[in-house]
């Protein structure tokens, strides 16, 4: 009974949490509607300040930024949208013309990394969850005679897919071992070395997107299409995941 | 923990009157037997409460220690103080003592719990502290009351010699520059802490302030100062910041300060070894009190911009601004990008201003503006915007880029204001045609396709089915989730086990037949069982012979031909089958044969008798070693 109580009132304050970010994003977009975008931009951030999380938050604030013209924030925001919700094809475009707008830098994507985008970390995990069941319901049968071939095929083929989701899982690991950052800043270069005075090496125009090598004292070393170059952890910000 | 060593040495007298400890006389020796259980007693039975409190006498903006000690116990319940109303009472931290002693050549300790208190007189005047009870394991003490003297500090009380509290030494005042702003309009918010013959700490710790709608810079502190408040003079410390409304509305700050008064540090008791002037200059000799200061909350109105009048080239900009535009190229042909250049400087809300835009038309198509560089203050109020906006003339008919115009909305006045700039001219040539017609081929092409006519980002979504908590655990790294997968795991590795067993006995026949040797009995049991309950006696014999000559037959990994007890007795002794068990055996054996070849009629008895005589006989061979 009194578990009961606890578990509705807890439910009620969700509802109502729910509702009350439901009427703030509604205001965000006919603030957008009227193009009052920096009201806008301050009712989305809102939503993002009480701790709430989800790619059409991260697009519409996007879109936000894009009418404002700050292009580096939103790129980055349409990253954040694009690791929760690879497949949206509404993301995939505003992302790619923004970049094409902006005239920034991004790393080209391998053939695997395509196929891996086809899916969020959460989505493999799901679908490695699966196929390491299958795999183990296989060994139950493998040992009979009759069926033992069939069994067998299957199980390789399960297993295979298997690897095939943990390395869908491990793409996704390395946006938060090996970050994605993006230049927030105007006019970045990546310089040759962590210092003020060290010879710039390659543009990094605003809304830029490198991966993260390494950190050093403020600096971040990035990679860019084979090229290294070091840039200050001020004038970037971090794509999603946040958390170490 | 402080422990404090003290030997106490009660041979000595004995020593001195020229007798060895071990030759005490009986009398004296039962006398001190007797002392030392009367004082074990004491500390045993009797729950010993002080209560000390340095200085008694003290003056505002110092504080005194209360030290509770319990003595003869390990741990307990602190004592409860009572609230005494002009005492800000902080504490316990508790201590434990032990002291130890020497009694008769035999080590004592005693244990004692101290509980300090810090007090902080608020108002000067006389306070009483207790009496009140302390309650350990049933035993109830009472403490008697303390007295503590609370005067004025040292320049004297307050006005007309009433009684000064510390919220007369310091208080806090908060201001702000306007009462009635507009949405994105900064304004300033000061809050100032007034004290006087006090020290107070550098932190100054601010709380319940606004967490949403606003916008607020960090707090810069600026010097300190000295005024007269009430005929007293004050030392004065600022802290300023500036702070912009999002949302229309009321905001109310009542924020409350904790400052830190820095008051003298008592010392419970003196150390022999360092309480010495030198190290007590070296080393702070302070305590840091935390005090809270409420101040009277102050409203700010925040207005909504006006509709009326709102210019359609307003873009959200809230402040004074100057806008300028120009071309970087002027001469050009048709097709070719021209570069548009707006610059945006001022004061107001600039990190949120947008830029204004030439739109597209017949004779221009145009690409969004986009910010090619910013230069703002840390604050984002002050500063230097730049946009760029590529338009490519359609035709050569182009002869000027039409009025750009900027608005914003000047919150000092009340009014939108709007700055056009341009028309600005072109020079444009007629150029190869082929440039024309790619310009112009947007949106050409069969009847059946769909015209493309502009490039821009999809629209918004609409509201998630459901909020993700940035604090959320994901889960597939629940405890939960991560635990199930090892279920696969361990149903792969009992598969592996069972397969390979299998395999083992599949290459090794006698170790199958000795391994199933028992199962392979019970049906034969079960057909003797069954045949005793019916009273069939070929039935019977038959189903134990059944049972004995397949457990011998697998276990001994016999043909059938070749169980008899001449052969199954002496393997079986290999074994290790005792004498017992080969009669047992034997006569078993010899049972089944006789009824077997003689029809000899047998009584449920006797039955009964072999049919448990047969299990007991199993039973001790499936103990026996393989």
């Amino acid at each position: 009974m009194r578990f009961g109580l606890v578990v509705g009132i807890i439910w009620a304050g969700m509802i109502v949490a729910n509702a009350a970010a439901a009427e703030r994003y509604a205001q965000a977009a006919a603030a957008y509607d009227g193009k009052q975008y920096a009201e806008a931009r301050a009712l989305y951030e809102h939503l993002l300040h009480e701790g709430l999380r989800a790619p059409e938050l991260y697009f519409n604030l996007a879109n936000t930024y894009y009418r404002i013209g700050d292009f580096g924030q939103a790129i980055l925001h349409y990253m954040n949208a694009f690791y929760f919700a690879p497949r949206d094809p509404d993301i995939r475009h505003n992302l790619k013309y923004v970049l094409h707008e902006a005239d920034a830098v991004a790393p080209a994507i391998a053939w695997t990394a395509h196929i891996f985008r086809l899916a969020n970390r959460s989505e493999w995990t799901a679908l490695a969850t699966l196929f390491w069941w299958l795999t183990a319901m296989h060994t139950l049968f493998v040992c009979r005679p009759n069926q033992r071939r069939l069994c067998k095929l299957s199980m390789i083929i399960a297993a295979a897919l298997l690897v095939f989701c943990l390395a869908g899982i491990q793409h996704w690991r390395q946006w938060r071992s090996q970050p994605m950052i993006v230049v927030t800043s105007a006019g970045q270069e990546a310089l040759f070395a962590p210092l003020a005075d060290a010879t710039a090496h390659f543009a990094m125009p605003q809304g830029s997107i490198a991966r993260v090598d390494a950190s050093l004292d403020g600096w971040y070393r990035i990679r860019v299409n084979k090229k290294d170059g070091w840039i200050r952890q001020s004038d970037v910000t971090r794509v999603a995941p946040w958390t170490p | 923990m402080n422990w404090k060593t003290v030997i106490l040495n009660h041979d000595k007298p004995i020593a001195a009157a020229g007798m060895r400890p071990d030759v005490i006389p009986a009398t004296r020796k039962a006398a001190c037997l007797a002392a030392c259980f009367f004082v074990l007693a004491l500390n045993v039975g009797a729950l010993s409460v002080r209560m000390t409190l340095n200085p008694d006498t003290l003056r505002m903006g110092e504080s005194a220690n209360l030290v509770i000690s319990v003595e003869g116990v390990d741990r307990g319940p602190a004592p409860a103080l009572p609230e005494v109303p002009g005492l800000r009472i902080s504490g316990p931290a508790v201590e434990q003592s032990v002291s130890m002693s020497l009694v008769n050549g035999r080590m004592q300790q005693e244990r004692t719990l101290n509980y300090r208190y810090t007090i902080v007189p608020l108002q000067s005047g006389e306070y009483e502290i207790g009496p009140f009870r302390y309650t350990h394991k049933n035993e109830t003490v009472t403490i008697p009351a303390k007295v503590m003297r609370v005067v004025a500090s040292a320049d004297g009380s307050g006005q007309d010699g009433e009684p000064i509290s510390l919220s007369d030494l310091v208080f806090a005042e908060i201001t702000v520059d306007k009462e009635r702003v507009f949405v994105h309009q900064p304004f300033t918010l000061t809050i100032a802490v007034y004290s006087r013959n006090l020290n107070l700490g550098r932190n100054v710790s601010l709380m319940n302030m606004p967490e949403s709608g606003i916008q607020t810079q960090p707090f810069q502190e600026g010097g300190t100062t000295r005024e007269v408040v009430r005929n007293e003079v004050y030392d004065v410390r600022r802290y300023q910041t500036e702070i912009r409304p999002l949302t229309a509305g009321t905001i109310r700050f009542e924020p409350k300060l904790r400052i830190q008064v820095m008051v003298p540090r008592r010392r419970q008791r003196r150390d022999p070894f360092f309480d010495d002037s030198i190290f007590q200059g070296l080393f702070s000799n302070m305590d840091a009190q935390p005090f809270d200061v409420t101040v009277t909350p102050v409203d700010v109105v925040v207005r909504s911009l006006p509709e009326t009048d709102r210019p359609d080239s307003f873009t959200g900009g809230v402040g004074q601004f100057q806008f300028e535009a120009h071309i970087r190229e002027t001469e050009a042909q048709p097709g070719d990008p021209l570069t548009l250049t707006f610059v945006i400087e001022g004061k107001g809300n600039l990190d949120a201003v947008s830029a204004p835009a030439v739109s597209e038309s017949d004779r221009f198509r145009v690409y969004p503006p986009r910010m090619t560089h910013s230069d703002l203050d840390q604050a984002g109020q002050r500063g230097r915007k730049v946009f760029e906006q590529i338009v490519i003339p359609r035709t050569a008919e182009s002869r000027e880029v039409p009025p750009i115009a900027f608005s914003y909305f000047d919150p000092d006045t009340g009014y939108y204001h709007t700055i056009t700039r341009g028309p600005l001219p072109l020079n444009l040539r007629e150029g190869d045609p082929a440039s024309q017609r790619v310009v112009r081929a947007d949106g050409v092409g069969p009847d059946h396709q769909a015209r493309i006519v502009g490039q821009d980002i999809r629209y918004l979504k609409p509201a998630p089915a459901r909020w993700q908590r940035v604090d959320d655990t994901p889960w597939f790294a629940t405890r939960g989730f991560l635990a199930a997968q090892i279920i696969p795991l361990l149903m792969g590795l009992a598969v592996i086990l069972v397969a390979r067993r299998r395999h083992v006995l599949d290459a090794d026949v006698a170790r199958a037949r000795r391994y199933r040797a028992p199962r392979s009995a019970r049906p034969g049991l079960q057909r003797a069982v069954k045949a005793l309950r019916h009273n069939d006696v070929d039935e019977f014999y038959t189903g134990i012979w059944a049972a004995i000559s397949t457990y011998f037959g697998d276990r001994l990994n016999l043909p059938p031909g070749a169980i008899t007890a001449g052969e199954v007795i002496p393997a079986m002794r290999e074994h290790g089958l005792d004498e017992e068990n080969r009669d047992l055996l034997e006569s078993v054996f010899t049972a089944c044969e006789q009824n077997r070849f003689s029809r000899a009629g047998s009584d449920p008895d006797t039955m009964q008798a072999l049919l448990e005589q047969t299990k007991r006989l199993l039973k001790n061979c499936v103990r026996l070693p393989s």
